[in-house]
């Protein structure tokens, strides 16, 4: 017995060298998500602090700390001095091992205590629990975070189990809940920003409680319902003791930035959408069958091995193997097991219900959590999150099967001879079945997902650790740039030796003051970064030098072995960045490692520097930097100090008010109601609305909402007539109609006092009176009979056309092509000096800059405008302080249409016109009057005029003399257009089309540019102060930096070329945002001065830490405590 | 069949509060969607079909035995529509089978609190 038990768990546990099959040659795991140190040391040293540069950018990583555990363990080899390789073989087999381990743990402890008999489920549960596809597919990118979760999963039942069926005491519990929490802190799923890894564990926990508080409701034991409950309080108490080093920092720091990353993810609703794809495949029969994973359907036949197990019969019939053992494994004879098979069938139950995610119908539960419960949308990618107490749960019932299977089989073998050896034969044939049925783990092909040669298992190139090191090295606090960048979209570093993953190589080797873009960039950070880029390739030196100065960035990396031309992910071809970059005189070549080759500037860029002027910049300055070639600092119009002493320059670029109306289309629908007017319901309807109205925050909103009840009630009309309805609720609804129209007519004075953007405003409520105009014409069109329901809907055509008419006299949206409204505030009246950005402001039919009115808050000001190669200067104008709108007239755009010829094109008679100097960055208006008298197949199609290929089309329904005006909004944004192309095709097909028939039914053809000019007002302000101070500093670590300023002779501004973050503290000076990215401080202190910078939210891992070592102190003795006591 | 009808009705008289049980949330539920305006956006008739086969899962629960071999039927038909590609009809197998889970689970939350009420 014993010798059987022996020979079973040395194989169980040999199989944890399975990862040794993994690594041909000199290949390692690395890439897409899996961060994996390179450099232990430095890897670990950076970790400890809660700023980090090595990730492509600055980055507070006080959400990341808590992987300090899983990094340690990984690291331990490496230190001891092993190679990178041996050590990742050792590293993934502990992690395979504990795999194994701890289920193995959860049924000897289970045995143990008397609750489960089976003689070979302590086999085939870790078997089941470590082979599994599940399980696999986190191999890919060797989770360490996600298997310490799964590990400590059974680790932790293995204790709570047998707790709450045995008699329960304070000691029991305090003793439990407390080493539990160790446990859990040791695998603690890497950090806080990994929480959503979590959910498999949370739903564990959450169904052991619910279960057996049920259990001990039902069985009387009701003093133990208050034990459970403690335990679990004194299990969260002292897991947030025990990792406060973690917890505070990342409380006080990075959630915060929590609801600005849903909303730049595409809010709740993006991410739901996110959730549907990811579960689309996660059905209960995919689950059921150990299969569903996302990637097994996603990557098509590019996955290295999922088609085998879509598509092969014989591993199609195995995989229903699987819900087979589990519906048998409730027909058990063992009455002892029924609590605990009670047990996993609710996790299972439960589990299954979230692992399966938004897919239908159950799906539906989920998708209501995740849009009511905040903070649920985290675990949007359900199957990874809940996973594992899923499998943990089948894998159980089919292990429980597996074994009482194999004990009816000896038992029915009365002959000893045969017996003995089958015990120990037929367990070892299952688990080697199930292994070769997850034969993947034995082939280790399973760290590619596409077809190309990218893949998480590579081998790193011996120049990367050569430039890694020199780096280290030489490079200390200065910056280096690598090049090519990123391709914007997919912000993916890719090499032609198979590194792919968001994070940059070098980051794996904590190699500091990395730059590039990858994703962790804000918008301004990405911006910026962009210009930079685009300096260097279009070769232009000056504003490199300003852009490097800014950004403190002295070297480039030019990384010829970058993966540049992968279609839709194209980036600048790394071989002309040598001659871009030696094209400028200040940078030569410093050194090659292989393909990569390091350049520098002869000057050197420090991280801190002085400016003795500002620029204020108010306004949607993103469009323009201004003047970053003059080294200028620009500090934003929210965050500037109230000292007019500190500004050379206000710079304002206001934005336009009313430019983007004309490329707005509202799709405004009439609904369709569901209870009418005249039904005794309809007062609950009202009811109902009236509880539920919003509380308006704006006119515009109040007003919206106004003509939102009116649409409404053209759609009662509608029924009430088509129905033949009484006229008296025809003529109740036509009163509200109208009383609603009074109530949007009085608010018509507000708008332009209140409004934010009373142009819009207007533009809405013409839309909507067009809308109902139309509708309402067309039910008065139909044969009405009674005189008094087409008086009423006379009353309230008119009604809509009297407020049109006070619409129109505020403000006519027609204008808009060529009056441009800009408002913003002014803090200093003055004169400002006003320009327009004449890339902006389309083809005009009378270019003389003369021509452009401009008035100044509706008064015409003088203007005496001169043209230089990149703005229309209109001169110094003056405003006064407070509020102001400028508007510029220009002359009318040009029509860019060209008469088309009548040419064959897809069988079909067109009329075609091609436009060469199209730009698709751009959005136009394609303007035409129409009828349609000839043929039903006549219609219109938009084009690159590559081959057929229509972006738009739209057919022209038989409208005999009835002319229809047209207007379609053309761009990249509305039409699926070639983004690359600078021409469009604009064709009227029919079958029997003629020119003459086109010219009887298409006319007034117009392409007019649809422009928002950019305007910018820069104002002169005081003296800037003239000497600059001297400024050295000292690194102590990434988080403190000593400062020495000398010969500080007037107050100056102390920029600090890091990533703006409120946590960088400074003793002396106020801190502002400058540049949309550095820390400024505007010191108002003379003379020579020490300046202490600190990254205050350090204070909070080092505060944190100390919670957690005197927790854990306190933690083991209490535990060694209750030992000895008991 | 006399004695088939005596079983038939005395079975009736023991389980008949569990048959006006299922009864009254029948009758109530289509009450409720004939009646009342603006139920179906709260209760889809969907939800309510679940909530009828859920109650007679509870109220006449099957035996685990059924409920299994019931689910190697169910089991054979998934075969046989993976085999032929027809996905879209194995997808409600699945919830056939999430629901006898459900079932085999009310058999083993009775088993069990008849196995320690009796222990009491």
């Amino acid at each position: 017995m014993k010798l059987r038990k022996i020979i079973l768990t040395i194989l169980l546990f040999s199989l944890s060298f399975v990862p040794f099959l993994w690594f041909p040659k000199d290949q390692i795991l690395i890439g897409y998500d899996n961060v994996y140190p390179l450099n232990a040391a430095a890897f670990l040293k950076d970790r400890i602090f809660s700023w980090t540069t090595t990730s492509g950018f600055d980055m507070d990583q006080s959400g990341i700390q808590g992987s300090l555990v899983i990094h340690f363990v990984d690291s331990i080899p490496q230190l001891l001095g092993l190679p990178v390789q041996l050590s990742q073989k050792i590293v993934f087999s502990f992690w395979f091992f504990l795999l194994l381990f701890s289920p193995y743990f959860f049924i000897t402890r289970l045995e143990k205590a008397g609750l489960i008999k089976s003689s070979y489920l302590r086999y085939f549960f870790p078997v089941l629990y470590a082979f599994n596809f599940y399980i696999l597919q986190a191999w890919w990118v060797a989770e360490r975070t996600k298997f310490s979760l799964v590990v400590v999963m059974p680790l932790i039942l293995s204790l709570l189990i047998p707790m709450a069926l045995q008699k329960l005491t304070l000691r029991n519990i305090i003793k439990t809940a407390l080493t539990c929490s160790i446990l859990l802190s040791i695998f603690n799923g890497g950090g806080w920003v990994g929480f959503p890894l979590y959910g498999g564990l949370l739903i564990a926990l959450s169904v052991y409680y619910f279960f057996f508080l049920g259990f001990y409701f039902f069985t009387n034991q009701k003093r133990n319902i208050g034990y459970l409950t403690l335990f679990f309080l004194c299990f969260g108490f002292s897991y947030i003791l025990l990792n406060a080093y973690t917890l505070v920092p990342f409380l006080l720091t990075t959630l915060r930035e929590y609801s600005a990353l849903v909303q730049s993810s595409g809010g709740v609703l993006g991410l739901i959408e996110w959730a549907k794809y990811l579960s689309s495949d996660t059905s209960i029969a995919n689950l059921l069958r150990l299969q569903g994973i996302p990637d097994w359907y996603n990557s098509g036949k590019d996955h290295p091995y999922a088609l085998i197990y879509l598509q092969n019969p014989f591993f199609i019939i195995a995989s229903f193997l699987f819900p087979a053992f589990l519906f048998l494994s409730f027909l058990r004879k063992k009455k002892e097991n029924t609590l605990l098979i009670f047990f996993f069938l609710i996790l299972l139950l439960v589990s299954l219900l979230f692992t399966q995610g938004v897919h239908k119908p159950l799906g539906s539960i989920m998708e209501f959590l995740m849009e009511v419960i905040p903070g649920f949308i985290a675990f949007r990618s359900a199957i990874f999150k809940f996973g594992y107490a899923y499998w943990f749960s089948i894998s159980f019932l089919i292990g429980l099967f597996l074994s009482e299977a194999i004990e009816f089989i000896l038992g029915k073998i009365k002959q000893r001879q045969i017996s003995s050896p089958l015990k120990v034969l037929l367990p070892l044939v299952i688990i080697l079945l199930l292994i070769l049925y997850h034969f993947p783990y034995l082939t280790g092909n399973i760290f590619r997902i596409e077809s190309r040669q990218i893949a998480s298992r590579v081998t790193v190139p011996s120049y990367v650790h050569e430039f890694s090191k020199w780096w280290r090295e030489n490079g200390k606090n200065d910056k280096v740039l690598l090049l090519p960048q990123l391709n914007s979209n997919w912000g993916l570093e890719q090499y032609r030796w198979g590194y792919m993953s968001l994070a940059p190589i070098l980051g794996n080797f904590a190699n500091k003051n990395i730059i590039e873009n990858t994703v962790v960039l804000s918008s301004a950070e990405t911006r910026i970064l962009n210009d930079f880029y685009s300096a260097v390739n279009e070769k232009n030196y000056l504003k490199m030098d300003a852009n490097a100065n800014a950004l403190s960035i002295k070297y480039f990396l030019a990384r010829k072995d970058f993966y540049y031309d992968i279609p839709d992910q194209e980036t600048t071809d790394p071989l002309l960045l040598e001659e871009r970059l030696l094209g400028n005189p200040k940078i030569v070549k410093v050194k090659s490692f292989g393909q990569w080759d390091l350049y520098a500037y002869t000057e050197e860029k420090p991280l801190f520097f002085a400016r003795t002027s500002a620029i204020l910049g108010i306004g949607n300055t993103a469009n323009e930097h201004y003047t970053i070639a003059d080294n200028a600092l620009i500090l934003e119009g929210d965050s500037f100090i109230k000292n007019p002493q500190t500004f050379s320059h206000t710079f304002i670029q206001p934005s336009c008010l009313n430019c983007d109306i004309e490329k707005e289309d509202l799709q405004l629908i009439v609904p369709k109601p569901r209870v009418l007017i005249d039904s005794k319901f309809y007062q609950f309807v009202e009811l109902r609305d009236r509880i539920f109205s919003p509380k308006y925050k704006s006119v515009d909103s109040y007003v919206v909402n106004l003509l939102g009840e009116t649409l409404k009630l053209s759609g009662q009309i509608n029924e009430l007539v088509s129905q033949g309805r009484n006229e008296e609720y025809i003529a109740f609804a036509k009163n509200k109609f109208i009383h609603n129209l009074d109530l949007v007519g009085q608010e018509l004075p507000n708008i332009f006092e209140k409004s934010a953007n009373p142009y819009y405003t207007f533009f809405v409520i013409q839309q909507y009176l067009e809308a109902e105009d139309k509708y309402i014409s067309n039910i008065i069109s139909t044969k009405i009979d009674s005189k008094s329901v087409f008086s009423d809907l006379e009353k309230i055509l008119l009604s809509i056309s009297q407020l049109n008419n006070e619409v129109q006299a505020s403000y006519t949206i027609g204008n808009a092509s060529i009056e441009k409204k800009y408002r913003f505030v002014t803090e200093e009246s003055g004169n400002y000096f006003v320009r327009i950005r004449r890339d902006t402001i389309g083809t005009l039919v009378n270019n003389d800059p003369s021509s452009i009115i401009v008035s100044i808050n509706d008064k015409p000001v003088k203007i005496d405008p001169k043209l230089d190669y990149k703005y229309i200067i209109l001169g110094d104008l003056y405003f006064g302080q407070g509020d102001q709108i400028l508007t510029l007239v220009f002359p009318e755009q040009k029509n860019l249409f060209t008469p088309g010829t009548l040419q064959t094109i897809a069988a079909r008679n067109c009329v075609s016109s091609v436009i060469n100097n199209f730009s698709p960055a751009k959005t136009y208006s394609l303007r035409f009057l129409s009828r349609n008298n000839f043929d039903q197949s006549f219609y219109l199609f938009i084009d690159n005029a590559e081959t057929y290929a229509p972006t738009y089309r739209s057919f022209f329904p038989i409208s005999r003399e009835h002319v229809t005006n047209n207007k379609i909004t053309v761009s990249s944004n509305t039409m699926h257009l070639n983004k690359y192309s600078n021409r469009l095709r604009i064709a009227f097909c029919a079958a029997t089309l003629t020119e003459d028939l086109f010219k009887e039914n298409i006319s007034d053809l117009a392409l007019i540019e649809l422009t928002s000019p950019i305007v910018t007002l820069v104002k002169q302000d005081k003296n800037v102060f003239q000497n600059i101070p001297e400024i050295t500093f000292e690194e102590e670590n990434q988080t403190h930096y000593k400062v020495h300023v000398e010969k500080a002779d007037e107050p100056f501004y102390l920029v600090f070329s890091r990533r703006y973050s409120s946590g960088w503290k400074a003793n002396i000076g106020d801190h502002v945002i400058g540049n949309k990215y550095a820390n400024v401080w505007y010191v108002d202190k003379t003379g020579d001065m020490d300046i202490d910078v600190v990254y205050g939210p350090q204070r909070y891992f080092t505060f944190g830490a100390i919670i957690s070592l005197l927790s854990i102190t306190a933690v083991i003795g209490i535990i060694i405590r209750l030992k000895k006591y008991a | 069949m006399r004695n088939n009808i005596s079983r038939l009705i005395e079975w009736y008289h023991v389980n008949l509060g569990r048959v006006v049980s299922l009864f009254l949330l029948i009758v109530v539920l289509a009450l409720l969607f004939i009646y009342i305006p603006f139920v179906n956006i709260i209760l889809s008739p969907q939800l309510s079909i679940v909530i009828i086969l859920t109650s007679w899962g509870i109220l006449f629960t099957p035996s685990v035995k059924t409920l299994v071999l019931f689910a190697f039927f169910v089991l054979l038909m998934d075969i046989i529509l993976t085999f032929f590609g027809l996905d879209a009809f194995v997808d409600p197998l699945g919830n056939i089978f999430y629901f006898l889970l459900i079932f085999i689970c009310v058999n083993y939350a009775k088993e069990v609190f008849q196995m320690y009420k009796n222990k009491e």
